[in-house]
């Protein structure tokens, strides 16, 4: 089977679990939750309650609700967002590419510290190195992101400021004084990007330093994670036969090293991170809360404020079909980086 | 023919493992920790009055570290280290409730259906995957929107992301134990089906488990901390840590160790719980394999 | 007259384990003739592969060796720094291993493999870095067709999986002999292989070694295969060599005991007797057994042996430890 037919066959095995997601979150929002709280508020006349139920399709049976709501779906009909001011879909539209922003920022730093951080793990294994950094991942991981975002926002943008160092910029995504003045042609919608592309360096250092923060904050986790993995990944190709081959026939360190074992190593890394994008474009609510960034999860976090149904489960939704999509492409460079895999 | 009952094998291995433990720094370590809080969850009303998490003090509010408030005082006057010797208790219990409960749901789960295999197999997994298919804190958070925001909620969140994982390690064991010759040499002599599941299955999948639910403690008591950071946690007066770092976010500047005390107290609660769990997972994994 | 190519001086490695210090080689004593393949026999623990091992400084970190000089041309092999050592990696000194599967990086193709040891040999040779692919094609297409190995082009593009067990073996001996080295170490080459197709590999073995004239210690557990390829074989029992002889006489006359209990335990199809086993087992390298290490399996053990390990002796072109000699 070629790589593409195998993809779509995986595509298709896709559909049952996207519906069942859908028929999950169709549940949670007409039967548990209350879905007229979008449209209704305590001053809304009790005659014209009715009317807004049938208007909403709420009088008709539940399996014909979930076919609008599937229909809903698709044509991106989404309903109204309180917490954005716009139709949900715009909203979507708007935030999201914030986050994808946030989410490549922040990836790049982890695999920029984590991977090397590894495989100095990995070849000083059990020295005093490779100690220090377990127990760094390990922090990484029992830490709260809230916290170390407040603690961040804390210390670089105000106590260093206090102290007449620098200071990065606290909330925000990008200074709106400086951005009158130097504007920016949405192309992408990555700001920093788009800004680079328009040779708007301004622009594009000043994006740069609002997002640094929330990115470190996000990377920090996850760095723990990609070292650890790298570590265990790396040992344990160190320790096969086909690394002992290459020596003996006196290749060098840095080939065995940096060819022969990493690429071996680097599959599960790669799935891994592939796992960590999908997670962090599901939006890190509490990260760009703190820094007031505007994206998903920032979103996310004024609709539940609000008591926003309509944009949590489009959210809920979103994520789940960004996960399980991204599943499936790691999955499948998963399948085109190791030779050995048969599908 | 001596029965060789796997559990008596099982005894040996623990009381090895156990000795391997002590002398890993990092886990005693981590022990001491857990221990630590332990301790304070359990003692921790009887040392602090439970009350002055409802007292408002406004004349002590917002007073800095000092000899007399260690951590410093927030917003309410309210003294932040009594605070978290008194929040101990709800982040520690629902954490482990949390991963107990959970463990067994999904160890249940999992051993069934890898058990049965077939159609019903297929089904389970399909319906843990639509779950999987949502990353863990926004699916949380949805139900916790959806059901009201309380600590049983809470709680159900919390179990209905988690069980998950243990189902599929379990199950992904039973199905590698199944195929083995005991089994069939068992089930041919007539023994009933959870028998064998319990003596000789279980003892051999319990170590991935094991590993798990200590690291997921550390992970569940994060989580819970954020929903509650977020306003999806117990009631506002109640000193759970994460309630305690959203209150201390609104006055960031002013008073950071409102929320950099009780962020610590996650962080370090979690680290043990975390370093138990990476102890484990050395020790178990390859020397101990059979 | 045959000039020395090696000459192993009592070699000592020891293993560091935490049930204790392992004696693997207890005072070893070899020596390779030039264009001889030298037969490395014993039993698994005997020392055979760590003998290998240290001659090609792959030791695994826990080894120490105490004591010893391996001569190679002159020099001490273990007294020189690794970056000289490395020099001497795959041009001179060579190794094939036993299992063909593991051996060969996943995730790399035959053909990039074998380039990118044939490149860092060049490398060396020429200190140039530029580099004649074509070149580098026909030594890679050349040293296939040696081994014998079919639709050599489409071998190159292949990823390792593809290939049998036995392609992947005749692929190592390429690689191997492709370099022309004085000195090859082959590490149980055929144990992992169907019968027939070992056969096969030790054809094309024999066959290469004959063209470039290489010396080959040749280490298996396996006799048949030593009878097959080997001019010399050096029988190995707890860390020495308790025997060394030429291969038609050592087998037809073998002297010690062990020798001869190995002898009597393989299967024969002319004549018709029964297979004996040799009773007791292998002796543990932690706490090795006084005097001689085969005296409590030994049917012909004397007080003497209890006592004494017994020194080499000289029997015409044989040398033998044992006291019924000395």
């Amino acid at each position: 089977m070629k790589l593409y037919e195998y993809a779509v066959r995986r595509l298709f095995m896709l559909v049952p679990v996207v519906l069942g997601v859908t028929i999950l979150t169709f549940y949670l929002s007409r039967v548990v939750l209350d879905p007229l709280a979008a449209y209704v508020t305590e001053r809304t006349p009790a005659y014209l309650i009715p009317a807004i139920r049938r208007q909403l399709g709420l009088d008709k049976p539940f399996y014909i609700q979930y076919i609008y709501y599937l229909r809903d779906l698709i044509t991106l009909n989404w309903g109204w967002s309180k917490a954005g001011h716009m139709s949900v879909a715009d909203a979507i539209a708007t935030f999201f590419p914030a986050t994808v922003e946030l989410t490549i920022v922040s990836i790049v730093i982890t695999l920029l510290i984590g991977i090397p951080l590894g495989i100095i793990s990995a070849l000083r294994n059990n020295k005093i190195e490779d100690h220090a950094s377990r127990l760094f991942s390990l922090v990484g991981i029992s830490m709260p992101v809230f916290w170390l975002g407040l603690s961040l926002q804390y210390l670089f943008t105000y106590w260093t400021r206090v102290q007449g160092w620098f200071a990065l910029p606290s909330t925000g995504r990008y200074d709106p004084i400086l951005f009158a003045s130097h504007p920016v042609q949405r192309i992408t919608g990555l700001l920093i990007l788009d800004s680079l592309i328009q040779g708007n360096f301004v622009m594009a250092s000043d994006a740069f330093l609002h997002i640094i923060l929330p990115a470190i904050t996000l990377a920090f986790l996850n760095i723990g994670v990609v070292t650890r993995l790298t570590r265990s990944s790396m040992l344990e190709v160190l320790r096969q036969d086909y690394i002992t081959f290459a020596k003996s026939y006196g290749l060098p360190q840095r080939i065995v090293i940096y060819k022969y074992a990493l690429k071996n190593a680097m599959i599960p890394v790669v799935t891994s991170t592939g796992l960590m994008i999908g997670g962090l474009l599901g939006g890190a609510i509490m990260t760009e809360s703190i820094f007031a960034f505007p994206g998903m999860g920032w979103l996310s976090y004024r609709a539940i404020i609000f008591n926003d149904s309509n944009t949590i489960m489009a959210y809920v939704v979103l994520s789940a079909f960004i996960f399980v999509l991204v599943n499936l492409i790691v999955d499948l460079i998963y399948a085109w980086l190791d030779p050995r895999i048969k599908y | 023919m001596k029965k060789v009952n796997e559990w008596e094998l099982k005894k040996k291995e623990i009381s090895y493992a156990l000795w391997l433990f002590s002398k890993n720094k990092l886990v005693v370590f981590g022990s001491l920790i857990v221990v630590f809080y332990t301790i304070l969850a359990i003692i921790g009303p009887l040392i602090v009055d439970p009350r002055i998490s409802e007292q408002v003090n406004l004349s002590n509010a917002l007073k800095p570290p000092s000899s007399q408030h260690i951590f410093g005082t927030d917003d309410l006057g309210r003294d932040i280290l009594q605070l978290i010797v008194l929040g101990a208790r709800f982040d520690m219990s629902i954490s482990l409730v949390v991963v107990l409960t959970a463990t067994l749901i999904g160890v249940a789960i999992g051993s069934i259906s890898g058990y049965i295999g077939g159609k019903i197999d297929e089904i389970i997994m399909r319906f843990t995957d639509i779950l999987l298919a949502f990353p863990g804190l926004i699916f949380a958070m949805g139900l916790t929107m959806a059901l009201g925001r309380s600590t049983v909620n809470l709680f159900l969140a919390l179990t209905l992301v988690w069980w998950t994982g243990y189902a599929r390690i379990m199950r992904g064991q039973v199905l590698s134990e199944k195929e083995k010759l005991y089994v069939q040499a068992a089930k041919s002599l007539g023994i009933p089906d959870f028998l064998i599941l319990f003596k000789h299955v279980f003892p051999n999948a319990i170590y991935p488990i094991l590993v798990l639910a200590t690291m997921d403690i550390g992970g569940v008591m994060l989580s819970a901390a954020g929903l509650s950071f977020i306003g999806l946690g117990p009631s506002p007066f109640e000193p759970e840590w994460g309630q305690l770092i959203n209150r201390g976010a609104s006055y960031l500047f002013m008073a950071p160790w409102i929320m950099f005390f009780p962020g610590l107290a996650v962080l370090t609660a979690s680290l043990g719980f975390n370093l138990i769990g990476d102890g484990l997972r050395d020790v178990l994994d390859p020397r101990l394999r059979r | 007259m045959s000039e020395k190519v090696l000459e192993v001086k009592n070699l000592r490695v020891e293993f560091y384990t935490y049930r204790g210090i392992v004696k693997a080689l207890n005072g070893v004593n070899l020596d390779l003739n030039k264009g001889e393949i030298l037969g490395l026999a014993g039993e698994t623990g005997s020392g055979k592969s760590v003998t290998g091992l240290s001659i090609l400084r792959l030791l695994p970190q826990n080894a120490r060796v105490v004591e010893g000089e391996i001569i190679f041309k002159g020099r001490d092999l273990l007294k020189i720094p690794e970056k000289e050592y490395n020099l001497l990696r795959g041009k001179e000194i060579n190794a094939i291993f036993q299992d063909p599967h593991t051996y060969l990086n996943p995730v790399f193709t035959i053909g990039e493999q074998f380039r990118d040891i044939l490149l860092s040999k060049k490398d060396s040779e020429n200190n140039s870095s530029k580099v004649d692919d074509k070149k580098i094609e026909e030594i890679m297409v050349s040293a296939l067709k040696d081994v014998k190995m079919p639709a050599v082009d489409r071998v190159l593009k292949m990823y390792p999986h593809e290939l049998s067990g036995g392609m992947k073996q005749r692929v190592m001996l390429a690689i191997a002999f492709s370099l022309q080295p004085s000195l090859i170490i082959a590490d149980e080459p055929t144990t992992a292989l169907d019968v027939t197709i070992q056969a096969q590999v030790l054809e094309i073995m024999k066959e290469l070694q004959r063209k470039y004239n290489t010396s080959i210690i040749l280490i298996t557990h396996d006799l048949g295969v030593i009878a097959e390829t080997c001019q010399k074989v050096a029988v190995m029992y707890a860390g020495r060599i308790v025997e060394y002889g030429k291969v038609s006489d050592v087998f037809k006359n073998p002297l010690h005991p062990y020798t001869k209990g190995l002898m009597e335990a393989l299967p024969r199809a002319d004549v018709d007797v029964k297979v004996k086993s040799i009773p007791g087992t292998v002796p543990d390298l932690v706490s090795p057994p006084s005097g001689c290490a085969f005296h409590p399996r030994c049917p012909y053990a004397m007080e003497i042996c209890k006592r004494q390990a017994p020194k080499p002796s000289y029997v015409k072109e044989r040398v033998v430890e044992c006291h019924l000699y000395s």
